[in-house]
C-alpha cells in the first residue's frame, strides 16, 4: 500500500490548518464581506462551530470502524462499487480545490504582484514545487507544514498588528449586519470551507490513532476557525463595509495600506513568501488527498507513478477558466455554499448507512 | 519512469520556460518613477493630467556622489521642458487617466511606474464639480498606486501646484514629499489625509470626506511697508492655502481643509478650523496656539496645546433627530506670558485655562453651525458613534444619517489643563528708569 | 686546434639549424585486455612483468622469477600438475605450514621479494637450534623493539632454558618474549595483512602457526591544533592520521569501560583499517548494527579519506548537504558519542565520522558549550541567521530590485538607480559576475601559502571590489551583499554545509531572478522538501525540530545543569544524563554562611 509513514499530532493539524485558513488568503474572504458586512466574523464563528459537530460525525463514523481510513470506510458502509463512486467524488473534490487554489493563487500572483507575467509560467513553477512534495510523500509534505507553521502564522499576526492605526472600531457596527437569518444561512453553508477537514481521514492509517486525530482535527478546525475570524474581524476594522465588499483579495488590499513612517510602507511584497507558501502546501496537500483516495480504490500501489499526469491534468484545469470573474462568481460560489454535502453529508449518510447496514469492524487488511 | 525518458521531460520544460522571458522584470533604472500626479479639467480632453518624475540626476557611481542638483530652475531652456528642481513635470491631455498615462509615457524615455507616488492633486473646479468620484474610480482598481498616497485638493490648477513643487531643503524630492505629510503631528494646521481615507469616508454613511487643501502662495502677501492692521482675532491662521503672509519657501502651500459632500467638494476650512476639526476628530497633535491675555487684553498668551485624552462622543436620539454631546479634552504647556501676570500660580491658572476653553469652545460651535448649516455634511465623523444604536445594515441604511446631521442638536464641553509653564515660575517685573515698569 | 675548435662550433652551429633523426622512441601506455581492467582486487599474477631487478636480494627461489618462457597450451595443464606436486608453488597453501621453507616461500611470493625492497625476512636460529626467520616490514615496524625485545631474547640460548618440548611457540609466546602483544596466526592471508601493518611476524620451523608480534612505530604526525575549527576557549587538539592515536585522544576523555573500539578492514587495494566506537548501554543497538553493517559491505579499491568513506556510507549522497558530520577534534567527537552516535575513523584521515547526525548540529561550534550560554545562544543565533543570509541574500536582492521596487523606500531607490545608471550590465549579470569572481578568491586564497595568503585574499577582494566599482561594471551596493554573503557563508561552522549553501544560492539566484519573490518561495519549499525527505542513518535529517522531538539544544543552547536529557532523535537507551537537580551544592545550605 502506499507508504504513508507516521505523522504527528502537531504535523496534521498544521497542515489541516494551512489547508482550511488557505481559503481566507483568496477570494473567498470577499464573498463574505460581500455578503455579510459587518457580521462576517461571527458568521464564520457559526461555520466553525457546526463543523465541528460535522466533524464530530466523521469521528464517530471512524470509531465505529476501528481507525481506519476513509476508503474502507465508505467501502464497506456503501459496498464497493457504490462506495467507490462516492470516494471519487470526494477525491474529484480534492483535486479540484487544488487546481483552483493553484488558479487562485496565479490570479492573485497577477493582479497584485506580477502584472505581465502569463499565468502558465507561474502555474509552472507552482507545480513544480508542489510536484516535488509530493513525490517525497506525505510525511514531507506533512513535515513542511509543520516546519512553515509558525513563521506563517507569525506573518499573519503580523498584517494584523501592523495595520493598526486604521482600525477603527465603528466599522463593526451595525453589529447584526444584513440580519440574524441570513447571518445564520450563509454562516451554516459556508462550513463547507471547514469541510476540507476530512482529509485527515484520508491518511488516518498514518496517524497512530482515533484518539489522535481527533485531537488533530479538533485542533486544526478550533485553529483555522481562530484564524479566519480574527482575518474577518481585523479586515472589517479596516474597511467600512461598502468598501470592504469591493476588494478583490480583502487580505491583500489590507497589506497594502500597511505604512509605519518613512520606512516601512509598500511592504505588501514581502507577504508574497507567506501567500504562495500557503497556497504551495494547501494545493499539495488536496492533491495528495485525491491521490491516495484514488490509489486505493483502485488498488495502487504507488502514487508516484500517477505524477506526472496528475501534473498535466491540474494544469489543464486550471488553465481552463478564462478570467478571474468566473472564478470568483461561479467557483467560489458554487463550492462554497454546495461543498458541504461532501464534506458533512456523505460521512453522515455513511454511517447512517453503516449502522442501517450493521457494518463495522476492525481493519480487514489492506 | 525510464530516465531518458525524465531527461527529455526535464529539457522540453526548460526549453520552454527560460526562452519565455522573465517578464515583470524591470530593471531599477529602466524606470522613470512618478512622485506626484495632478488632475485637472482638461481643455481639449476630460482630463489634463501632470506628473512629477523624479531623474535621479547627479552623482554617479565610484563612492560618494557628486552633490546632487539642488533647486533653482537650471535656465530657462530646462523650465520649458519641464524641469523643476531635480524633477521633471509633464502635462497632457486625456479622455481617462490611463490613456494619459500612456500619453505622457510615449514623450519620456522610460516606463513610467507609480508604485513610488505620493501626492494626489485635485484641482478645486474638478473637486466642486462633483466628479472627483469618477476620477478616483480608476486609482483604486490600478495595481500601482497605493492607498496611503495623501490626498489633496489644490485652489489653485493642480498643474500649478506640482511646478511649484521644489524640496529647497536636502537633495531628495521624494524625502520631502513624505515629511510633509508628517506635519499635522506639530503644527495640525492640516489633516493627514491619505486616499484609504478619503476613499473610506466617500463610500460610508457615517462620515463625509474631508481633503488637504492646498494652494500656490503668490509669495507677495507679506505686505513690507504701510499700516498694518490687526486682524479680529488673534488665533492668527485664519485663511486659507496659498493666502499665508510670508516670503521665502516654496510657493506651494498645504493649509486648511476642502469639505464634500459626497463626491462634490462645498467649502473649505481655514487653517484654524482645521485644528479645530481635528481635535474634534481626535487627530490633533500639537500645535501652538495664542489667545488673547484675559487679564491684560492687548497682550497675548502663546499656549503649547495637546490632546489629553481621546475626544468623548457620545449620540443618543430623540425621535428620530440625533442628540450629540462632544467632549473634548486638552491640556498644555504655556509657551510666553508677556504681560507677566503670574499665570502660574494656582490661584490665576484656572482663569488662563478658561480662557483658551472658551475660545476653543467657541471655535468648535462656529465650525459644526458651519458644518450643519452651510456644508450640510457630517465630516465630524459623529456616525460612527451614531452607528452603534442600530441593530442591522437595513435600519442604519433607512435612517440614512448623512441627511439628519444638518437637524442634529450638539452641545460640546472642552476641558483644559495646563500642566508645565516652561523653564520659568514666575515672571519679574523689568524695571526701566522713569515711565514705570511694564 | 684551432681548426678543430672552429669545426667543432660550425658543425654545432648547423647541428641546430639541420635536421636530426629522433634518436628513440617515444613511450605509449599499452592497452589492456578487456578482462584485466575490471577487477575489483588488483591483479597478482605470475605473468606480470614490471621490469625487476635482476641483482634482487638472495632469496634463492626469489630470483630467476622474472622471465618466464611462455608455455604451450597442450602442456599447460601438465606444467601445472607438475608444479602442484612440487608443492605449493603455484596454489598458496592457505594454513601455514610447519615447514619453514614452505612459508619462506610463501611469503616471498606474496610479498614479491626481492623487488619489493622494504619487506625484511630475517632468519636465525632460535636458541642456536631451530629455523626461525621474522618477517616485518621496514619502516612500519619499530626496529629497537624488534632489536631488544624479539631478537635478543629469542636468539640467546638462556631464555630456553626451561623448554621441555612440545611447540615451541607457545613457550615463545608465553616465557621468552618480553613484548606486550602477541597474536597466534595460521593463516597466511592473516600474516600478510598484519605484516602490512607494521607487526612482526615469527615463524618457527616445526610449528604450524605464526606469531604475531605487535611491533608498530611508524614516523607520525604529533598532535597539534585543529586546522579547521577553531576555539577561543577550549581543548587546542586535533585528530592526526594515525588511528591509535585518535582512539587515545577519544579515550582520555571518555574514561568509560563501555566506550567500545572495533575495527573493520576495507578496501581491497589499501586494506584501510576503519574504526568504529559507540557506547554500549547509550547508543541504539539498531544503528551500531546498521553501521556495522553498511562500512562491512563497502567493496571498493581504496578509501584514502573520511570523504570517501562518507559518501560511502550515507543515506543520499546525490544531496548537496552532508549527512554525516565530520570533525576534527575529540572533544566534540566524545560528546556526540556520550549522546549516543557512533564514530566512524579512518586510518590516515585526521576527520571523524559522526552518525546519526541532525541539521542543528551542523550550524553549531563546540564553542557554544564551552562558554556561558547566554553567549552561547547569541551566538547560535548569530549563526542561524549568517545561514539564511549567505543562502537567500542575492536571490533576495535580485527579487527584489528587479520586481518588487515598491519595497524600497524611495531615496534608497533613487540611490540605487543613481549607481545603476552608469552600469551597462543587467542586475542578474552583475551579481553572478561578482559572485564568481568571489568563488575564484577563495579558492585561490587557499592555494597560496602562509601569510601571504590572507594578505593576498583581502587585498585581492579589495582591489578587486573597489576597481569594479570604479570601473562601472558593478554598483557598490552589490559589492557589500556580496561581501556580506561571504561572511556568512565563513560563519557556517561546518565545512561541508558552507560548501552545500555556496551551491544552493546560485539555485536561489536563478529562482529569484525568474520569478522575483514567487520564484524564490517556490525554491524554500522545494528545498524544504528535500531537506525534510533526508535520513541520516534512519534519524529524519531535520528532527528534532520536524517532525517534533525532544531536546533543547537546537539553536537556544540551556545552561548545562538544565540540560537534563540526551536528544530523542538518535533513540539512546538511556535518556536521561543529569539529574534534576544537577548542581547539588543549590540543595540545603552551605555549612557556613549569612543568612540574608
Amino acid at each position: 500500500m502506499l507508504k504513508e509513514g507516521q505523522i504527528g499530532v502537531f504535523e496534521a493539524s498544521a497542515i489541516t490548518t494551512i489547508m482550511i485558513a488557505s481559503n481566507v488568503f483568496f477570494t473567498s474572504g470577499w464573498s463574505i464581506a460581500d455578503r455579510l458586512g459587518p457580521a462576517a466574523w461571527y458568521g464564520i464563528l457559526l461555520s466553525a462551530c457546526t463543523a465541528l459537530g460535522g466533524f464530530y460525525i466523521l469521528f464517530l463514523l471512524l470509531q465505529r470502524f476501528q481507525g481506519q481510513g476513509l476508503v474502507p470506510v465508505y467501502e464497506a458502509a456503501f459496498g464497493r462499487p457504490a462506495g467507490g463512486l462516492l470516494l471519487l467524488l470526494t477525491a474529484s473534490l480534492f483535486l479540484f480545490n487544488g487546481a483552483m487554489i493553484t488558479r487562485e493563487f496565479v490570479e492573485a500572483g497577477k493582479v497584485y504582484f506580477y502584472p505581465l507575467t502569463p499565468p502558465s509560467l507561474m502555474i509552472v513553477f507552482f507545480l513544480l514545487a508542489v510536484v516535488t512534495l509530493l513525490h517525497c510523500g506525505l510525511e514531507v509534505i506533512v513535515r513542511s507544514a509543520a516546519l512553515f507553521a509558525w513563521p506563517l502564522l507569525t506573518a499573519l499576526l503580523a498584517i494584523f498588528f501592523f495595520a493598526g492605526p486604521l482600525y477603527s472600531a465603528s466599522h463593526l457596527f451595525p453589529i447584526l449586519g444584513p440580519g440574524p437569518v441570513k447571518t445564520l444561512t450563509t454562516g451554516l453553508m459556508r462550513s463547507s470551507m471547514f469541510g476540507e477537514v476530512i482529509v485527515l481521514a484520508v491518511f488516518v492509517n498514518a496517524l497512530q490513532g482515533a484518539g489522535h486525530f481527533k485531537k488533530a482535527g479538533v485542533t486544526a478546525l478550533v485553529f483555522s476557525g481562530a484564524l479566519i475570524t480574527l482575518s474577518a474581524i481585523f479586515y472589517t476594522l479596516a474597511f467600512p463595509y461598502p468598501v470592504a465588499a469591493e476588494n478583490t483579495i480583502p487580505l491583500l488590499a489590507l497589506t497594502r495600506v500597511i505604512e509605519y513612517g518613512r520606512f516601512f510602507q509598500r511592504f505588501d511584497s514581502i507577504f508574497l513568501f507567506a501567500w504562495s507558501i500557503v497556497a504551495m502546501l494547501a494545493v499539495a496537500v488536496n492533491l495528495y488527498a485525491a491521490l491516495s483516495i484514488y490509489c486505493r480504490v483502485f488498488r495502487i500501489d504507488d502514487h508516484r507513478a500517477l505524477l506526472p499526469s496528475l501534473a498535466v491534468l491540474v494544469f489543464s484545469l486550471a488553465i481552463l477558466l478564462p478570467d478571474i470573474s468566473s472564478i470568483a462568481f461561479i467557483y467560489v460560489n458554487l463550492m462554497r455554499q454546495h461543498g458541504w454535502l461532501i464534506g458533512f453529508g456523505l460521512p453522515l449518510l455513511a454511517l447512517l448507512a453503516a449502522v442501517v447496514r450493521g457494518k463495522k469492524g476492525g481493519p480487514a487488511g489492506a | 519512469m525510464r530516465k531518458p525518458v525524465l531527461l527529455c521531460m526535464a529539457v522540453i520544460l526548460f526549453a520552454a520556460v527560460i526562452p519565455a522571458g522573465c517578464y515583470d522584470r524591470r530593471e531599477v533604472d529602466d524606470m522613470a518613477h512618478v512622485a506626484a500626479i495632478g488632475f485637472d479639467r482638461g481643455v481639449s480632453e476630460r482630463l489634463r493630467l501632470t506628473l512629477q518624475i523624479v531623474s535621479f540626476k547627479g552623482g554617479a557611481g565610484g563612492g560618494g556622489a557628486a552633490g546632487g542638483s539642488s533647486g533653482g530652475d537650471g535656465g530657462g531652456g530646462d523650465r520649458e521642458l519641464g524641469m523643476v528642481g531635480s524633477t521633471m513635470v509633464v502635462t497632457v491631455d486625456g479622455p481617462s487617466f490611463f490613456t494619459g498615462l500612456n500619453l505622457a509615457n510615449a514623450a519620456t524615455a522610460r516606463e513610467l511606474n507609480l508604485n513610488h507616488a505620493k501626492l494626489l492633486i485635485f484641482s478645486e473646479e474638478l473637486a466642486r464639480s462633483g466628479e472627483i468620484d469618477k476620477v478616483i474610480a480608476p486609482l483604486k482598481r490600478y495595481r500601482e498606486i497605493r492607498e496611503t498616497m495623501e490626498f489633496v485638493v489644490s485652489r489653485s490648477k493642480a498643474e500649478d501646484f506640482i511646478k511649484e513643487n521644489k524640496n529647497l531643503i536636502g537633495r531628495d524630492p521624494a524625502k520631502s514629499m513624505e515629511l510633509i505629510r508628517k506635519q499635522p503631528e506639530y503644527t495640525g494646521f492640516f489633516p493627514r489625509v491619505s486616499l484609504h481615507n478619503f476613499y473610506n469616508n466617500l463610500k460610508s454613511n457615517m462620515q463625509q470626506p474631508v481633503a488637504v487643501l492646498a494652494g500656490v502662495n503668490s509669495l507677495k502677501n507679506l505686505k513690507e511697508a504701510g499700516p498694518g492692521e490687526l486682524p479680529e482675532s488673534v488665533g492668527g491662521a485664519g485663511f486659507l492655502a496659498g493666502q499665508m503672509p510670508r516670503q521665502g519657501g516654496p510657493k506651494r502651500e498645504r493649509f486648511g481643509v476642502a469639505v464634500f459632500n459626497g463626491a462634490k467638494m462645498v467649502g473649505e476650512l481655514t487653517g484654524q478650523e482645521a485644528r479645530t476639526l481635528q481635535m474634534v476628530t481626535g487627530d490633533f497633535r500639537r500645535g501652538f496656539f495664542t489667545i488673547q491675555d484675559p487679564l491684560a487684553p492687548d497682550r497675548v498668551v502663546p499656549l503649547d496645546v495637546r490632546p489629553a485624552r481621546s475626544p468623548r462622543i457620545g449620540v443618543s436620539f430623540e425621535g428620530k433627530t440625533p442628540v450629540i454631546d462632544v467632549r473634548i479634552r486638552l491640556e498644555g504647556d504655556v509657551l510666553a506670558i508677556q504681560s507677566g501676570i503670574n499665570y502660574e500660580s494656582p490661584e490665576l491658572k484656572p482663569v488662563l485655562e478658561q480662557a483658551f476653553e472658551a475660545e476653543v469652545k467657541n471655535g468648535i460651535d462656529s465650525l459644526i453651525a458651519r458644518c450643519q448649516n452651510e456644508f450640510k455634511a457630517d465630516i465630524f465623523g459623529f456616525g460612527r458613534s451614531a452607528v452603534y444604536h442600530f441593530p442591522t445594515i437595513e435600519e442604519w441604511e433607512r435612517y440614512r444619517w448623512l441627511e439628519k446631521f444638518p437637524g442634529a442638536r450638539i452641545s460640546t464641553q472642552v476641558d483644559f489643563v495646563i500642566r508645565r509653564t516652561g523653564m520659568m515660575l514666575k515672571t519679574s517685573p523689568a524695571p526701566s528708569a522713569g515711565g514705570g515698569g511694564e | 686546434m684551432p681548426d678543430q675548435n672552429k669545426q667543432g662550433l660550425f658543425s654545432r652551429l648547423t647541428a641546430i639549424l639541420a635536421y636530426r633523426p629522433p634518436k628513440r622512441n617515444t613511450f605509449v601506455l599499452p592497452e589492456l585486455k578487456d578482462e584485466d581492467s575490471y577487477r575489483v582486487t588488483p591483479a597478482d599474477r605470475e605473468e606480470m612483468d614490471y621490469g625487476e631487478q635482476e641483482d634482487g636480494r638472495e632469496t634463492g627461489e626469489g630470483k630467476g622469477k622474472s622471465k618466464k618462457k611462455p608455455v604451450r597450451a597442450a602442456e599447460w595443464s601438465r606444467v601445472r600438475s607438475d608444479k602442484k606436486e612440487s608443492g605449493g608453488r603455484q596454489d598458496e597453501p592457505a594454513k601455514i605450514s610447519p615447514d619453514i621453507k614452505v612459508s619462506l616461500a610463501v611469503i616471498k611470493r606474496e610479498f614479491h621479494v626481492p623487488q619489493n625492497i622494504d619487506v625484511v625476512i630475517r632468519e636465525f636460529k632460535l636458541a642456536g637450534e631451530v629455523d626461525a626467520c621474522i618477517v616485518f616490514l621496514d619502516g612500519m615496524a619499530d626496529r629497537n623493539t624488534i632489536n631488544d625485545f624479539i631478537l635478543r631474547q629469542i636468539m640467546s640460548p638462556v631464555p630456553f632454558a626451561n623448554y621441555r618440548g612440545g611447540c615451541r611457540m607457545e613457550y615463545i609466546a608465553g616465557s621468552v618474549l618480553a613484548v606486550n602483544q602477541t597474536q597466534k596466526l595460521d593463516q597466511y592471508k592473516d600474516v600478510v595483512l598484519q605484516v602490512l601493518m607494521g607487526v612482526t611476524a615469527i615463524f618457527i620451523d616445526g610449528c604450524d602457526t605464526c606469531l604475531a608480534v605487535e611491533t608498530r612505530g611508524f614516523e607520525k604526525r604529533s598532535i597539534e591544533k585543529p586546522a579547521t575549527e577553531a576555539v577561543v576557549r577550549g581543548a587546542q587538539e586535533a585528530f592526526t592520521e594515525n588511528l591509535k592515536t585518535n582512539v587515545t585522544q577519544i579515550r582520555r576523555i571518555i574514561k568509560n569501560k563501555n566506550l567500545i573500539h572495533e575495527t573493520v578492514i576495507v578496501g581491497r587495494g589499501t586494506n584501510s583499517l576503519i574504526s568504529i566506537l559507540y557506547i554500549r548501554g547509550i547508543a541504539n543497538p539498531a544503528a551500531v548494527r546498521e553501521v556495522k553493517r553498511r562500512v562491512k559491505s563497502i567493496e571498493t579499491d581504496m578509501i584514502l579519506a573520511s570523504g570517501m568513506l562518507e559518501e560511502l556510507i550515507e543515506d543520499s549522497p546525490w544531496m548537496i548537504i552532508p549527512q554525516v558530520l565530520t570533525t576534527e577534534r575529540p572533544d566534540r567527537t566524545a560528546s556526540h558519542l556520550m549522546e549516543g552516535k557512533v564514530a566512524i575513523i579512518n586510518e590516515g584521515s585526521p576527520f571523524a565520522i559522526v552518525v546519526p547526525v541532525t541539521f542543528h548540529s551542523l550550524l553549531q561550534s563546540p564553542e557554544d558549550y564551552f562558554i556561558r550560554w547566554q553567549y552561547g545562544t547569541l551566538t547560535r543565533l548569530i549563526r542561524t541567521l549568517a545561514f539564511f543570509m549567505a543562502l537567500l541574500l542575492p536571490g533576495l536582492y535580485i527579487a527584489m530590485t528587479n520586481y518588487h521596487q515598491e519595497m524600497i523606500p524611495t531615496d534608497l531607490l533613487e540611490s540605487i538607480a543613481r549607481n545603476r545608471e552608469v552600469v551597462p550590465f543587467p542586475t542578474i549579470v552583475e551579481v553572478l559576475m561578482m559572485e564568481i569572481s568571489f568563488e575564484l578568491i577563495r579558492e585561490a586564497g587557499i592555494r597560496v601559502p602562509g601569510i601571504i595568503g590572507t594578505t593576498m585574499g583581502i587585498i585581492g577582494a579589495l582591489i578587486l571590489g573597489q576597481a569594479a566599482v570604479a570601473a562601472n561594471i558593478v554598483s557598490p551596493i552589490l559589492i557589500i551583499i556580496v561581501a556580506v554573503t561571504g561572511l556568512g557563508n565563513f560563519a557556517i561552522p561546518n565545512y561541508s554545509l558552507a560548501y552545500g549553501v555556496r551551491v544552493l544560492r546560485f539555485f536561489f539566484i536563478a529562482m529569484g531572478g525568474v520569478l522575483g519573490f514567487f520564484g524564490i518561495s517556490a525554491g524554500m519549499v522545494m528545498a524544504a522538501a528535500a531537506a525534510l525527505s533526508m535520513k541520516s542513518f534512519g534519524v529524519p535529517f531535520l528532527s528534532p525540530a520536524w517532525p517534533k522531538g525532544t531536546g533543547p539544544d537546537q539553536i537556544i543552547r540551556y545552561p548545562v545543569w538544565l540540560d537534563e536529557e540526551r536528544p530523542d532523535t538518535v533513540n539512546p537507551l538511556n535518556k536521561r544524563k543529569q539529574a534534576e537537580i544537577a548542581r547539588g551544592w543549590t540543595r540545603g545550605e552551605p555549612p557556613e554562611g549569612k543568612r540574608e
